[in-house]
């Protein structure tokens, strides 16, 4: 029995996590307590505070130096620990308020090291006041002062952000780009966010906020592709796609399956975008970087969805981040667009056939045709030959005309016969 | 083993007690997961849902006072879990087959599985475990990987201890006839008592 258990455990000894597995798997763990850290002990603290409530505020005579400095000990840490750690989650209007933004982000924002994580920092700060202010709103509690006072901020952290950006142009051009990317992200999503509540009536219409945030875009830029060096675009891309899997991998029972499935989608899209630019010739460096830019900007807006509830809450991810379609969807939509126009035109040609052949409409709408027709073709044979960008153009401009003729037989007052469409498709045969 | 946190400031402490049994047990629950589903993602996966299930768990304001054995609790539902997903035939199926009602010693009498297990060669036994129904294979891994008595094996897969010591006894007997039979019949024979249910 003993040999028989020795060698079976000798044997399954040899199984064990990979270094990388077992790295992947902590900072995989790590990303999870980050976003479910432990609950703020708010009981303790009412616990605390109503025993303090009931503690005489004369000392016995018993007390020495050393109970006193342990009651010091105990008010230093209730008040720079317990208060700020319970003021994070207070709201505009509520008392511990002013801690949270006066100290603890103060203190927070001290300890930041490089001016582009002071920009980051400020970003944050604005997107919280934001998600503050819809808290508010969704409880029917954002009174005209509150909204006040979070424009007011608004305006504060983009101002300084925008001012951290300026300061870091002078000695680094190319950072100051990057962080006018992660800004002008952030702010694009929050304007989204913003719109779609507006949309759903959970925020006024036109209110302060939006123009706040409107006001804030103005001037920040999606980066200059000729300002960053190409290699600083990749190296930067890949940090951001980096973190954007790490939050991902941390996404089980965060959100549905299917809206992992859609943020997998997008990621992938950075990917392809990036693997495109990257393939791209040395000359044509221009057009590489501005999509390694998108692909940037991309990824900073999936990470704003993965990491903020607020935005989860309120956008969906193709208001974000619309899905680049694959080829095949490309080809389908085209063939879509081209049977819409055959059908529109079949109801043309009817209704042409009702004027005189002499008229000045007839041959006008016969040279529309004719035009349609080369459209039509044109897109036919990009299509066939996978020219898919000259395809889409082709076929666009033709359901536009064919649209546009039936319109004028409708001014005319031609009535286009109904029940004609299964075989009205009249270029179907080409 | 778990009750509800009596203390005041713990979270430092938890979270520290938490990552040290990331540390502590990790290597431990991935072999016990792989072993028993033979999937190398799958199970860095289930061993990930294992700590955030016990991370939730520590959330809602509860204290784990010994990691171990509540992290091998929570691994063992998920891996249930997981054999249910993929349909497997259930052990009391199997053991009706056989025709046998489980928790009976009397074969244990005849035959104790420590002189079975005597007569095995490990590595060939450890080498033909994915062979096993996981029912088999659940109380081989646990007593011989994660080196549990049968007493506690009892208390994790929630049956008693007789059930315990007749299924590992059992389990052993099934890897006696693979190792006899060569691999292909052997595995036949089982999937022919499978196949009667």
């Amino acid at each position: 029995m003993k040999k028989f258990s020795e060698q079976f455990k000798k044997k399954a000894d040899s199984i064990r996590l990979r270094s990388d597995e077992k790295h992947e798997l902590r900072q995989r763990l790590l990303a999870y307590m980050e976003y479910h850290p432990l609950p703020e002990s708010a009981g303790n603290l009412v616990r605390n505070r109503s025993r303090l409530g009931h503690t005489s505020l004369r000392l016995p005579a018993s007390w020495n130096g050393w109970m006193i400095g342990r009651i010091a000990g105990a008010s230093l840490v209730l008040s720079f620990v317990v208060v700020p750690a319970l003021a994070e989650k207070a709201l505009p209007g509520e008392i511990l308020y002013p801690v949270k933004v006066r100290f603890n982000e103060e203190v927070r924002g001290a300890l930041v090291s490089s001016p582009y994580e002071k920009i980051e920092w400020e970003t944050e700060r604005l997107e919280r006041r934001l998600a503050e202010a819809n808290l508010l709103a969704d409880a029917g509690l954002l009174t005209p002062d509150a909204e006040a006072e979070v424009t007011r901020a608004i305006k504060q952290h983009s101002d300084a952000a925008k001012q951290s950006i300026a300061d870091i142009r002078e000695s680094d051009s190319e950072d100051a780009a990057l962080a006018e990317i992660a800004l002008s992200s952030a702010l694009e999503v929050q304007s989204e966010v913003l719109v779609k509540r507006e949309a759903a009536g959970t925020s006024p219409a036109a209110s302060a906020l939006a123009t706040a945030v409107n006001e804030a875009k103005l001037g920040v830029n999606l980066g200059e592709s000729d300002t960053i060096s190409h290699q600083k675009l990749q190296a930067r891309l890949e940090t951001e796609t980096t973190r954007a899997y790490e939050y991902f991998n941390s996404l089980n029972g965060v959100i549905g399956v299917e809206e992992k499935a859609d943020v997998d989608r997008r990621l992938s899209d950075v990917k392809v975008k990036a693997d495109a630019a990257l393939a791209l010739p040395e000359m044509d460096q221009a057009t590489s970087s501005k999509l390694l830019i998108e692909a940037l900007g991309s990824t900073r807006k999936i990470i704003s969805f993965m990491t903020n509830l607020d935005v989860r809450k309120n956008v969906n991810i193709e208001d974000l981040v619309p899905a680049t379609p694959t080829d095949d969807e490309r080809r389908q939509a085209l063939r879509l667009h081209l049977e819409e126009a055959e059908t529109t035109i079949s109801k043309v040609e009817r209704g042409i056939g009702q004027l005189a052949t002499t008229s000045s409409n007839y041959l006008e709408l016969r040279e529309g045709l004719d035009n349609y027709k080369e459209l039509y073709n044109s897109a036919s044979s990009s299509l066939a030959t996978n020219d898919l960008t000259e395809a889409e153009q082709s076929a666009t401009d033709a359901l536009g005309l064919a649209r546009g003729l039936l319109n004028n037989l409708i001014v005319l007052g031609i009535k286009i016969e109904a029940g004609a469409d299964a075989t009205g498709a009249i270029f179907k045969s080409r | 083993m778990v009750g509800q946190s009596k203390k005041g400031n713990i979270e430092g402490s938890q979270e520290e007690r938490f990552l040290a049994a990331l540390e502590e047990y990790g290597d431990a629950l991935f072999r016990h997961a792989f072993m028993r589903i033979s999937d190398r993602e799958r199970a860095i996966d289930i061993v990930h849902d294992t700590y955030t299930k016990a991370w939730s768990y520590l959330r809602s304001g509860h204290e784990v006072e010994s990691f171990r054995p509540f992290l091998y609790k929570v691994l063992n539902n998920l891996i249930i879990d997981e054999y249910r997903k993929r349909r497997e035939s259930s052990l009391d199926a199997l053991l009706a087959a056989e025709g046998v009602t489980e928790g009976s010693f009397d074969e244990l009498v005849e035959d104790k599985t420590e002189s079975l297990a005597a007569t095995l060669d490990g590595r060939q036994a450890f080498d033909l475990l994915s062979q096993l129904p996981d029912e088999y294979r659940e109380v081989v891994t646990l007593r011989f990987v994660d080196g549990l008595g049968p007493k506690e094996i009892a208390e994790l897969i929630e049956e008693t201890e007789n059930v315990v010591s007749v299924r590992l006894h059992r389990a052993l007997k099934a890897l006696r006839t693979i190792i006899e039979t060569g691999d292909k019949s052997g595995r036949d024979k089982l999937v022919q008592g499978q196949d009667l249910l």
